[in-house]
């Protein structure tokens, strides 16, 4: 900064500093800090000292000077003058009760929803790896090609990576979750834990709340550290807490390991939103995975999160990133070109849960800001009615010496009052709101971990927010009331003067209300289409009469044993009355979870520069596309021959198959998989494998037999309902496959109804804001005409001596109400056409502008207005003529 | 105004008037408080009577081209009230830094 420019600011912030210091100190504070900031700036010029670091001394004593200034005002206004006005605000609001009831839940109500949003927001994007230190020094590496970056890591590249000493990191760690089988008395059971490498809890500042948590040592040789950290959560469940759990040996997927420790409370794994039980070195990874994934670079299975230094900037990082991406690409061209490394805070992870619900979360912030503004507009009406009423009190106050200023801050100082008696109760709404969130998210087959409530940051945001709308509805109706003359009627002896404009101001505050209730409203119907489009939605697979388990062979990691397992309870699955088809399958579509992608090469095919090759894939059993009902294009299914040793084969859909083999037939080619050439003996329909809004993608199929899973889902496709069957199958399962646990068994409509929730919970939730936003609107529109035609009765009254018809009466009130409701709806249909298109990816093919959601909105509130203006109508069209004209 | 002990702030602010600093950039640069805790502390004192203030000599500042400065001096009360309260603040136990690799004379090992 120039000397002059660092002169002016400080002139300008004095000049400012002066408007808050008080009257009776203002002249001297200003000399005293002009004085001495001339003398600095002289002397350090003159010294040749200017610099940045004295510069932001001098500006760090500015702040000072402010905050000297408030302090005067504070101290030395004469009188404890704030403590005045709020005890005065809080004797007028207890004199006037119901109306304090009325104010208190309106506002509470709109400061509840946003503190319950922001409670869910904190939870799920803020928070969602809670129990680590300094979370906003965490972010997660993703890599990325030309059109994605969702990938996951490979064990070499992340060692690269972590090995780079790339400025701004810390550390890197990686980890992958999934489900374990742990040895109990009575058998087996599933348990959610991750294999992690072992720098995770240094990275993510995790300490041991008993024994230690793993390190680094614990993870370098591959197969010789079978030791494991638990989770406080799981140490507490299924160990009661036992103090001598540290140095016991568990039995995971039928190995022993060595409890080494209990991992700090509150800390449930690296992944977002899930609650892991179990924590692994990755160099265990063989008792986990067949394969050899730990030497394998082209293979990614680990996500990762990073420390990153304090103040590193997300940019500079990721221009380190960029440069260890080249060089990994130079090194090992064939899996590597075109791939780079992209830097994530943790709420913009492109996968897993946070990916879902960040778009839910940015419409319901926007939905419930809209409603506290609504909130804030009906409430400032409603006061501004009343403060057009107090004219005559406030005069008296004025005639007696008040000023302007001290009459608005006596007005702010009753909706301040107001605005937080309504934070206490939003918080008190926030604690209640607790289990409504699970109320949307399905059953899932994975530990949710989201600890939504309030806590302190939740209570700052409500605090802050119920100040900040107590001083805004109570700023526009205060300047409002105490503008003009206000002592001349009172001489006068002239009733309450000012009607009109404070009419015109209440007036555009309805028609802001009646807007906002438009977007709502639209938003509500829109989600609710697109609810009824996802119902509708083709998703590749046929939902009706199906039953899905999961079956889980991790005891067993050799694959032949697994593999007669899968064959046995197949088989036994076909033979149940009932069941029309059964198979076996990696995972469904339309799940989030289970996702194995790798890049393959094609045989005949050449990838343009930078070409994404990665393709998804899952092993099935045969009979998969029968049970599930997906159409098989051509070709044949996978048979009991396609076995290890027989030929590799493959199965690709639709989109594979045009993408590759564009205007021939797949049926033949050859795609390299890892080191094996596998050959395409059918294509099948797409489906949608991840989410109902995913983008359509490749896919492809390799039969169980050739590529092993120790975990799949067995699926059935019955002739009953399918629940009926559950017993039966748990049955069979337990005499063909003893000790072989089945999990979360679910129908496949409650499978497909998952992917809806996102959908369910917006066009619930909206159109539980769209309701009350319609109710707050006509509530407010009620005011205003009762008020406008108590203030006309003289005029109604010679109107109807003159020769005026109750229906024209009529006509003229609701008509004045309409005509506000009308400029509200038109103001509000362009916001609406404007808003929702930010929205539209969420839509599944439902357009921004769908006419049907804009016509219902417009009927809707058309009908609502007028039912609000009907009764003060009625009213004016039943006013005895003479009796109106005696009225004053 | 309140009679209360003073706090360290005010008490380092006392102190650094007593030792010679009398303008108000120089009481912050001298205590290493911030401007925000000085400024009130000098006018909170003024008001208890322990300190006095007054403008430079317009020549003074004239002369260098710029506005005057207010000034601040100890009073009577105010060097009564900093002698006691630098007594009570004598009176800290000795404690032993040692752990930290702190050694030596801070604070020596003495009653009284």
């Amino acid at each position: 900064m120039r000397p002059a420019t660092l002169r002016r600011a400080i002139g300008w912030g004095l000049a400012a500093g002066a408007r808050v210091a008080p009257a009776v100190a203002r002249d001297r504070w200003q000399a005293q800090w002009r004085a001495d900031f001339t003398h600095r700036c002289d002397a350090l010029e003159r010294a040749g000292l200017l610099n940045a670091r004295t510069t932001r001394g001098l500006v760090a004593r500015l702040g000072g000077a402010l905050w000297h200034a408030a302090w005067l005002r504070v101290t030395r206004s004469g009188g404890d003058i704030v403590g005045h006005d709020l005890a005065h605000a809080v004797r007028a609001l207890i004199a006037r009760p119901l109306f304090t009831l009325v104010a208190v839940a309106t506002l509470a109500l709109g400061i509840g929803a946003n503190a319950v949003i922001f409670s869910w927001i904190e939870a799920t994007l803020l928070d969602p790896v809670p129990g680590i230190a300094r979370r906003q020094d965490v972010a997660a590496i993703y890599v990325t090609t030309a059109t994605r970056e969702d990938i996951s890591l490979s064990y070499p590249n992340y060692r690269d990576l972590r090995d780079a000493a790339v400025p701004g990191i810390e550390g890197v760690a990686v980890y992958a979750a999934g489900a374990l089988s742990l040895q109990t008395p009575d058998g087996a059971d599933r348990l959610w834990g991750a294999i992690v490498s072992g720098n995770v809890f240094e990275v993510l500042g995790v300490g041991a709340a008993l024994g230690r948590v793993l390190t680094s040592a614990d993870d370098v040789t591959p197969g010789g550290h079978p030791v494991v950290v638990l989770s406080h959560q799981a140490w507490q469940r299924r160990y009661g807490g036992r103090a001598d759990i540290v140095g016991t040996t568990i039995v995971l997927n039928d190995r022993p390991f060595t409890v080494v420790g209990v991992a700090a409370r509150g800390f449930h794994g690296p992944q977002s939103l899930i609650a892991l039980e179990a924590f692994v070195p990755a160099a265990m990874l063989s008792a986990f995975m067949p394969g050899d994934r730990l030497s394998s670079r082209g293979s990614g299975w680990l996500q990762s999160l990073v420390r990153l230094a304090p103040g590193a900037s997300h940019p500079s990082v990721q221009a380190g990133l960029d440069v260890v991406a080249q060089r990994l690409a130079a090194e090992y061209p064939d899996v590597n070109t075109g791939r780079g490394f992209r830097l994530f805070p943790l709420w913009r992870q492109p996968s897993g849960g946070t990916a879902q619900l960040l778009p839910v979360m940015a419409v319901l912030a926007g939905v419930v800001s809209l409603l506290l503004a609504l909130v804030c507009a009906n409430m400032a009406g409603l006061l501004l009615a009343r403060a057009t009423g107090r004219r005559r009190e406030l005069a008296v106050r004025v005639s007696l010496g008040a000023s302007r200023g001290q009459l608005v801050r006596l007005l702010v100082a009753e909706t301040v009052v107001l605005g937080l008696v309504a934070g206490v109760a939003a918080a008190l709404v926030t604690v209640w709101s607790r289990p409504l969130l699970f109320a949307f998210i399905p059953p899932l087959p994975l530990p949710i971990a989201i600890d939504a409530g309030l806590n302190l940051r939740v209570l700052v945001f409500a605090s802050g927010l119920s100040l900040l709308a107590g001083l805004l509805i109570g700023l526009l109706p205060g300047l409002h009331a105490s503008r003009g003359d206000l002592v001349g009627p009172l001489k006068d002896g002239a009733a309450t003067g000012g009607t009109t404009r404070g009419g015109r101001l209440r007036q555009a505050l309805i028609v802001a209300q009646v807007a906002v209730a438009v977007v709502l409203l639209v938003s509500a119907g829109l989600f609710g289409r697109a609810l009824g489009a996802a119902r509708r939605l083709d998703v590749g697979f046929a939902a009706r009469n199906g039953l899905v388990g999961t079956l889980d062979v991790a005891g067993t990691v050799d694959p032949a044993r697994g593999l007669d397992i899968y064959r046995r309870v197949a088989d036994a699955m076909r033979t149940l009355p009932g069941v029309e088809a059964a198979a076996l399958g990696q995972r469904l579509p339309l799940s989030s979870t289970d996702s194995s992608d790798r890049i393959v090469a094609v045989e005949g095919y050449t990838p343009a520069a930078g070409e994404e090759m990665t393709t998804y894939y899952a092993s099935v059993g045969p009979r998969y596309f029968e049970t599930l009902q997906v159409p098989m294009l051509e070709g044949r299914d996978f048979s009991e021959r396609d076995i290890q040793g027989a030929p590799p084969v493959a199965i690709v859909n639709r989109l594979m198959a045009r993408r590759y083999w564009a205007g021939r037939s797949a049926l033949g080619g050859r795609i390299k998989v890892g080191d094996t050439w596998v050959t395409v003996v059918a294509v099948v329909g797409d489906g949608r494998y991840a989410s109902v809004t995913e983008t359509p993608r490749a896919f492809m199929y390799l039969p169980v037999e050739q590529a092993f899973r120790p975990a799949m889902r067995v699926v059935l496709r019955t002739s009953v309902p399918p629940d009926a069957l559950v017993p039966m199958v748990r049955q069979t399962l337990a005499r063909v496959a003893p000790g072989v646990p089945l999990f979360d068994v679910q129908t496949l409509e409650q499978h497909r109804a998952f992917s809806f929730f996102v959908f369910e919970m917006a066009a619930t939730l909206l159109a539980v804001f769209g309701a009350t936003a319609a109710l707050l609107a006509a509530l407010g529109l009620y005011g205003v005409i009762a008020q406008t035609v108590a203030a006309r009765t003289r005029e109604i009254g010679v109107r109807v001596s003159l020769g005026a018809t109750r229906g024209d009466v009529w006509r003229m009130v609701v008509g004045q109400g309409l005509t506000l409701t009308a400029i509200g709806l038109g103001v509000g249909l362009a916001a609406s056409a404007a808003v929702t298109r930010l929205f539209e990816q969420q839509l599944l093919g439902v357009s921004p502008l769908d006419p049907l959601a804009f016509v219902a909105t417009v009927v809707v509130l058309g009908l609502t207005a007028l039912a609000a203006c009907a009764a003060p109508a009625r009213r004016a069209a039943r006013l005895d003529p003479m009796r109106a004209l005696r009225a004053e | 105004m309140g009679t209360g002990a003073l706090s360290f702030g005010t008490v380092a602010v006392l102190h650094a008037v007593a030792a010679g600093h009398r303008f108000g950039f120089d009481i912050v640069d001298a205590t290493g408080l911030t401007a925000g805790s000085v400024y009130p502390a000098l006018d909170r004192l003024e008001d208890r009577g322990y300190l006095r203030s007054s403008w430079e000599a317009a020549g003074t500042a004239q002369a260098e081209g710029r506005p005057a400065r207010r000034y601040f001096q100890l009073t009577a009360e105010g060097a009564q009230a900093l002698a006691d309260a630098l007594q009570k603040h004598r009176t800290f136990q000795p404690v032993s830094l040692e752990a930290f690799g702190i050694r030596g004379p801070v604070p020596a090992r003495r009653r009284g």
